[in-house]
């Protein structure tokens, strides 16, 4: 059953565009991945199906959520949906919550945003979810700042407060990125356990492959605002088709033990991500891709079903990828 | 100390930190005496400045009060009677001391008690500098709230325009301003002179609200920026996002998170407006011809009545260095963050 629809979806700012028309879809209880560079418009686009995208960001084409239209939703129907249905865990722990208020109380604020009960009720809800989240001592630790927990701690109470109203979907924007590599681990394996035990969708927003590829079924791949390949999560490591996913799976498969680079080199892909108004027309890879032909001027459709890309000169299934180009070569 | 047991504390994982909630009160009331010891000190060190400089200033009082054409016996017996001719430490231990029984003195003048004096030039200043600081805070939240959710819009624009304008004006022009338009004008309000409370209590409060609004606006305008920048401060907060997504709209979560986490920043500059609004009362007393500390000062600096003088500018220094102490135990109970230990 397909939980989340969209099509279509273009968020401009200033005439600039930031989304260009974006298509993919979450089943209820899928695990979903969406990875690219910084600014390829992955935040953008959780934010806007959160309703909560920066001021001054027009928002075009549909998003439909649990059969509703979620674009042109005012402010006040669609808080009705964030936090009730849909839920988001944000990349910055340090300063998602508020610094002057007790944890257990914006852990409350949450449940109570969206559930008509008593302040004892919500009081044991929210101690019921920090023991879910992994803190022993709930009664205690509930009455701690922002201030006086651990980064990994923070983020287990934001995780918390995305739990509280047993949401259908939750967004993770780089849910890991700020903690420490030990952490992180342990945040993600926290996420995907909460997440099966609740049946909630997932929407895994990353820039780490490895993330990605560990949690969810299925990984959309986003660059310049538009999707380039779309698959299963084997499909996208095993053969990409695209050549920025390739290049993308090189820059962090060339750190593995089978790495042909020299030690100490790394590898990347050539050129770096244009800024918001200097994606070239036609495909928006073109500049930085090796298999550009004059066709490429036009933008390639994002074809067929399942395993989906975006370019006019794939990349045959199998075929090794010559992308990864070390630094100072 | 204790930044350095919460910190610790916190990194180990999801294990209950050492400060316990006595801890910290018992930390608050060590910080609580702390601060009231150095309060002490400053303003000692306060008094002995200003007995220093006014004492430092040539000519003996008991010149200035015997006038020009008195002789030198006499003089010299005035200055004995006034013990103007002890040591200097010892007048200050006599000064101080007096001070801390609430012996003001007798001003060198009049020979009346300064308290008395004093008294009914506070009855006046007192209620302006609230009802000046009273009405900044009505001008000052509203505005700047205002100008920061239309921040990007023109009204928002022009709002803190208005501010600026506000900031711009002294005091004083605004005083002779509202004189000139609502007293003589419009006839509605007192121009000068000031009804004591013990005749009545309206016409008390008819002749301080032209002074106080001369006061108060330019500290609500100043106050206003402080308020604004606060308010947008938060708004773009992510937390206010996280409340955001809980599903909060957009106003109520404003309010939620806003009320406090603004009140820090604009506590500050509240604490230093204080001072401000002190030293307009001076300026704003001597306009409206109030009879309030600000006068009593400038007559007391032109007679050379050097006691009185001494007595109000440690006054003044009194109420100044105990609101900056407020402010700071204020802001360890608003603001967490700030480890009442260290």
């Amino acid at each position: 059953m397909t939980l989340l629809r969209v099509r279509g979806l273009r968020v401009e700012t200033a005439g600039l565009p930031v989304l260009r028309g974006v298509d993919f879809e979450v089943a209820a209880g899928e695990r979903v991945g969406l990875i690219g560079e910084s600014g390829s418009g992955k935040t953008v686009a959780a934010l806007t199906l959160m309703g909560l995208q920066p001021e001054g960001f027009a928002v075009r084409g549909s998003v439909e959520f649990e059969g509703r239209q979620l674009v042109g939703l005012s402010d006040r129907e669609f808080s009705a949906i964030r936090g009730a249905r849909m839920a988001m865990v944000f990349q910055e722990p340090m300063t998602a919550l508020d610094p002057l208020m007790r944890v257990g109380q914006q852990i409350t604020d949450a449940v109570r945003a969206h559930r008509r009960v008593s302040r004892s009720e919500a009081r044991s809800r929210m101690l019921e979810l920090m023991s879910r989240v992994g803190f022993p001592l709930p009664e205690e630790q509930a009455r701690r700042f922002p201030h006086q927990l651990s980064g990994g701690q923070r983020q287990r109470v934001v995780i918390a407060i995305a739990l509280a109203c047993d949401p259908a979907l939750i967004l993770a924007d780089e849910p890991t990125t700020a903690l420490d590599v030990t952490v992180q681990a342990q945040v993600l394996a926290l996420l995907q356990r909460l997440v099966a035990e609740e049946g909630s969708a997932l929407l895994l927003i990353s820039h780490d492959l490895a993330v990605v590829s560990s949690v969810c079924q299925r990984v959309l791949v986003m660059y310049g605002g538009t999707l380039v390949e779309a698959g299963s999560t084997e499909e996208i490591l095993e053969a990409p088709r695209h050549p920025y996913t390739a290049a993308l799976l090189s820059t962090s498969a060339g750190i593995g033990a089978e790495s042909r680079l020299a030690a100490g080199r790394l590898p990347t892909i050539p050129g770096s991500v244009p800024s918001l108004g200097g994606f070239p027309e036609g495909c928006v890879f073109r500049g930085r891709c090796p298999r550009e032909q004059a066709r490429c001027q036009e933008a390639p459709p994002l074809v067929a079903d399942g395993h989906r890309f975006a370019c006019w000169f794939p990349l045959q299934p199998g075929a090794p990828s010559k992308l990864g180009t070390p630094i100072g070569r | 100390m204790e930044a350095v047991d919460a910190s610790t504390s916190a990194a180990s994982p999801l294990l209950p930190a050492e400060d316990s909630p006595d801890r910290r009160d018992l930390a608050f009331l060590r910080f609580v005496a702390r601060r009231l010891g150095t309060t002490v000190l400053t303003l000692f060190g306060a008094s002995v400045l200003v007995f220093a400089v006014l004492n430092i200033l040539p000519g003996s009082p008991a010149q200035v009060i015997l006038g020009t054409q008195a002789t030198p016996a006499s003089v010299r017996e005035l200055t004995i009677k006034l013990g103007l001719n002890q040591p200097l430490p010892l007048q200050y231990v006599h000064w101080i001391g007096g001070l801390l029984s609430l012996h003001l003195g007798n001003s060198y003048i009049s020979g009346q008690p300064i308290a008395p004096e004093l008294g009914a030039a506070l009855a006046v200043t007192g209620p302006l500098v609230a009802l000046g600081l009273l009405f900044g805070l009505a001008i000052a939240v509203p505005t700047g709230i205002l100008s920061a959710l239309r921040h990007r819009r023109a009204s928002g624009t022009w709002l803190a325009a208005a501010t600026q304008v506000g900031i711009a004006i002294p005091n004083f022009v605004l005083g002779i301003l509202l004189i000139i338009v609502v007293a003589v004008d419009w006839r509605l309000l007192p121009a000068s002179g000031f009804i004591p409370w013990s005749q009545s209590v309206g016409g008390a409060l008819r002749s301080l609200v032209l002074p106080a609004i001369s006061l108060g606006l330019v500290e609500g305008a100043i106050l206003s920026r402080y308020v604004r920048t606060a308010i947008l401060g938060v708004m773009r907060a992510d937390y206010l996002r996280t409340a955001r997504a809980k599903g909060l709209p957009a106003g109520r979560a404003l309010v939620r998170h806003g009320v406090r986490n603004a009140s820090v920043p604009v506590l500050t500059v509240l604490g230093l407006e204080l001072s401000g609004l002190i030293i307009g009362a001076v300026v704003i007393e001597a306009v409206f011809t109030l009879p309030g500390v600000g006068s009593l000062l400038l007559s007391s600096v032109a007679n050379r009545d050097l006691i009185t003088v001494q007595d109000i500018v440690m006054l003044v220094a009194t109420v100044v260095v105990v609101t900056n102490l407020l402010v700071d135990l204020l802001y360890r109970i608003v603001d967490p963050r700030l480890e009442v230990g260290g």
